[in-house]
């Protein structure tokens, strides 16, 4: 068995978990939802499948039992309840736990897997008689939402007196409106004329025609208070069963039907060569009103039908169509190479300025390219709300085994980021979360004794904030605590002993690689493993991560994530022939530097601004780029981790969009660069990597 | 709750009825004495439905008791005044209709949708 395929499959099957685990907390709260039942069923078999081919047979046997009781379920036999969605996540966690054990060599436990499967066993009617009674509350077809359409004809007629016992007949209309698409007449053939009116009794009835989904309990409950006081009759006139003909009844069917015209009278008019309807209203047969409410019925449902009949028919050519992440990508790529093109197009109109024809063309293709840009990177852009909710689960567990009391609170679900950039989020969020569980939220008992309510809080928030993402990440848990970092830095020789940090400085050093403060190692985090991989992940994203805490008021870690990785916004610099560019986002401001002002740093990179000295890093000796620098050269002053830092350039040039393009692997090590990106005229720019440049910089002698 | 007010205005040719307020069950009482004055006068009716802020079931009702004294009493009677939020109302309690009814002979009722008459 190759590893590449195992490895394939392993992705694969993580990735089916998830899903998995989504739709499972789902069918929790939509019992009677088949879809989501069939959806459950397709994912275990998948697993199955593909665990018998690569040659994982425990995972391959074990879902094969839970697939035999999801088979039930699918086909109706089995209800779905709350046991079995318990078991049924146990049975996730066991997958992955064999996933899991394949990886690290050691086996699953087995005792585990085995209760697992006796859980799914019982389940399965006739063959244990102890097995307890699945919850069948719920009728399948009543709440669910892919119940069919059917159509109702409500005759409401409320007693004379029915105000008197407060009930306003408008309300109920109301409430049936909501439960699907109405129309509704009002009767007015009882009314009175003014000396004979008492106004204060109902002399209206009302004709509903309503199609719903939610069942006929739904439309009694409606008028559950009132029933004793009026006379209602609920009859079926479309149930989505009789499509033979694409339209509905006669008016006379109808009529006859609702008991307010006889089949005699009826014969009798058809005699008579006119429009049925009116013929019936001069025969005074009928009143006006109650022919009205009867071709409103026949309206009605002829649109019903035509409508399922339409809805069949575009299915498939819905208003979202499915699009694979690799044609996306295509697209941007593409749209990058003609954001390149157009800058060089701009460019050479700049030159050739006389022909204003040509300028007025480039300025067009600027602003189209600039909207498809826009559009195509707003295409590949996916709400974080997916990501968020996989973090109830993880919360929900692991607080419990840890016998805590945390409860997650979700923001800003709705703000989207760029596919590719939420992939990569994920195992850095986990991170930080597990970290909160375990070291920030304390026990139920320890935060009484703080006078803290019980349960902890951590709250997830997602907010725009420029051509950037801001994640925050709160708990209200015990804070960092200063002092056992700083021992624990000093122990592990990360920071010298009697070193000066600043609070804001100790903070950082969660990120050092290997750092945990944790006295033991929980199943949780304790490792040490963990923040420095969060770091290194929200910098591969280019984004930045941020620590703010409060002894005993919780933590807050802010990530800086950028919308997208394609296309950014920076600064074009030049030293010597060659030319770089650095994300906008970072700069602060541009400053000259003279010779003099070199002089006085005393061969230490410094330089005073604004009475603040600013340490920078002369990249022209950096990069070794032959040459000498002009007599005035810039600095362009950064912002990094909240402190201020220069990288000198011979000039810049201005402000440049730029298409990201990867190194090739052979220069994927090269330090300070992060990819490459081509001008207008062609040639190639690298992309400077502010943050590696002063690590680098820094551990120069 | 806002009390409902009735102004008749005795014309020449017309008598007017501006009603403003809420048409609600704690006042039709009242509004149908308001009302049986004003046809009192034997000219035709005009009810100007501009200020009105609400209405019930009862005052939907007393509406439509005026469109049946007016055809019982042969003297007309008008809505005028275009206002949406009587009409929104008017919509869910099914008021809106294609022929009037069985006294509505000449086709004066206010809830037809197939005349410029509507103005509810």
């Amino acid at each position: 068995m190759s590893d590449a395929f195992a490895q394939a499959f392993k992705d694969e099957a993580r990735e089916l978990l998830a899903d998995l685990e989504e739709a499972l907390l789902e069918m929790e709260e939509n019992p009677a939802d088949l879809g989501l039942v069939g959806r459950v069923f397709r994912t275990m078999h998948t697993i199955k499948g593909s665990g018998a081919m690569f040659g994982f047979d425990d995972i391959a046997s074990f879902t094969h039992n839970v697939e035999t009781v999801y088979d039930l379920v699918r086909n109706g036999e089995l209800a779905v309840s709350k046991q079995l969605v318990n078991l049924s996540l146990a049975a996730r966690d066991r997958i992955l736990a064999m996933l899991e054990a394949a990886e690290s060599g050691q086996p699953a436990d087995a005792q585990r897997n085995e209760e697992v499967i006796r859980g799914f066993k019982s389940l399965v009617p006739g063959r244990a008689g102890d097995a307890p009674e699945p919850d069948r509350k719920v009728a399948p077809e009543e709440a669910a939402p892919a119940a069919p359409m059917v159509t109702y004809r409500i005759r409401f007629k409320p007693e004379g007196g029915i105000f008197a016992s407060g009930v306003n007949p408008l309300s109920l209309l109301r409430e049936l409106q909501e439960l699907g698409p109405c129309r509704i007449v009002a009767n007015t053939c009882e009314m009175q004329t003014l000396d004979a009116l008492d106004p204060e009794l109902c002399y209206l009835y009302w004709d509903v025609i309503l199609s719903t989904s939610a069942g006929r309990d739904a439309i009694d409950d409606v008028f559950i208070f009132v029933v004793d006081c009026c006379e209602l009759t609920v009859t079926v006139v479309d149930d989505g069963t009789d499509e033979a003909a694409g339209g509905y009844k006669k008016l006379g069917e109808i009529l006859i039907e609702r008991g307010d015209l006889t089949p005699q009278q009826m014969d009798e008019l058809l005699g008579k060569q006119k429009k049925f309807g009116e013929l019936a209203l001069e025969a005074g047969l009928v009143n006006a009103a109650t022919l009205t409410s009867a071709l409103v019925e026949q309206q009605h449902v002829k649109e019903m039908r035509q409508e399922r009949q339409s809805q069949a028919q575009t299915q498939e050519a819905a208003s979202s169509i499915r699009v694979s992440a690799d044609k996306l990508d295509l697209l941007v790529n593409l749209v990058g190479e003609l954001v390149t093109v157009q800058a060089r197009l701009s460019l050479v109109a700049q030159e050739l300025k006389r022909h204003s024809e040509l300028v007025s063309v480039a300025e067009e293709v600027e602003r189209l390219t600039n909207d498809l840009r826009d559009n195509a990177l707003d295409i590949r852009m996916l709400p974080i709300g997916a990501t968020f909710s996989k973090f109830k689960r993880l919360v929900r567990d692991l607080s419990a085994e840890l016998g805590k009391e945390i409860e997650l609170t979700t923001e800003g679900a709705e703000t989207e980021l760029d596919k590719t950039v939420i992939e990569k989020l994920n195992d850095p969020l986990v991170h930080i979360i597990r970290n909160s569980i375990d070291h920030g939220v304390e026990t139920p008992e320890a935060r009484m004794a703080k006078g803290k309510p019980r349960s902890g809080k951590i709250h997830l928030a997602a907010v725009h904030s420029g051509d950037s993402v801001l994640i925050t990440i709160r708990d209200d848990g015990a804070g960092l605590n200063v002092d056992a970092i700083r021992a624990k830095a000093i122990e592990r020789k990360i920071i010298p002993q009697g070193a000066d940090l600043s609070d804001r400085e100790i903070w950082q050093l969660i990120f050092a690689p290997g750092f945990s403060t944790a006295a033991k190692v929980t199943s949780v985090s304790g490792r040490g493993v963990g923040m420095d991989v969060v770091k290194q992940a929200i910098e591969g994203l280019r984004g930045s991560i941020d620590v703010k805490s409060e002894p005993d008021r919780g933590t807050c870690i802010t990530l800086k994530i950028p919308l997208t990785l394609a296309i950014i916004e920076s600064l074009l610099v030049q030293i010597g022939k060659d030319r770089f560019v650095m994300p906008l986002a970072m700069v602060d401001e541009c400053i000259l530097l003279t010779e003099k002002e070199i002089e006085q740093g005393h061969g230490r990179d410094l330089l005073l601004v604004r009475e603040q000295l600013v340490p920078y890093v002369p990249l022209r000796k950096m990069f070794r780029i032959q040459g000498k620098a002009p007599a005035i050269q810039q600095v362009v002053i950064c912002q990094l981790e909240g402190k201020r830092v220069g990288l000198v350039v011979d000039w810049v040039i201005g402000e440049h969009q730029t298409v990201i393009k990867s190194l090739g692997r052979m220069y994927q090590q090269v330090e300070g660069m992060s990819g490459a990106t081509i001008l207008g005229d062609g040639s190639v720019a690298l992309i400077l990597d502010i943050p590696a440049i002063f690590k680098a910089a820094e551990k120069e002698p | 709750m806002e009390a409902a007010q009735v102004k008749v205005s005795r014309k020449k040719e017309r008598t007017v009825v501006t009603l403003s307020g809420e048409m609600i069950i704690a006042n039709v009482g009242e509004l149908r004495q308001r009302l049986l004055q004003a046809f009192a006068a034997g000219k035709p009716v005009e009810l100007c439905v501009a200020g009105v802020t609400g209405i019930d079931v009862t005052g939907l009702q007393l509406l439509c008791s005026c469109h049946r004294t007016s055809v019982d009493r042969g003297i007309p009677c008008t809505v005028t005044g275009h206002n949406e939020a009587l009409a929104a109302i008017a919509e869910v309690a099914g008021m809106p209709r294609l022929k009037g009814c069985v006294t509505d002979v000449d086709g004066t009722c206010f809830w037809r949708t197939d005349t410029d008459m509507v103005t509810l």
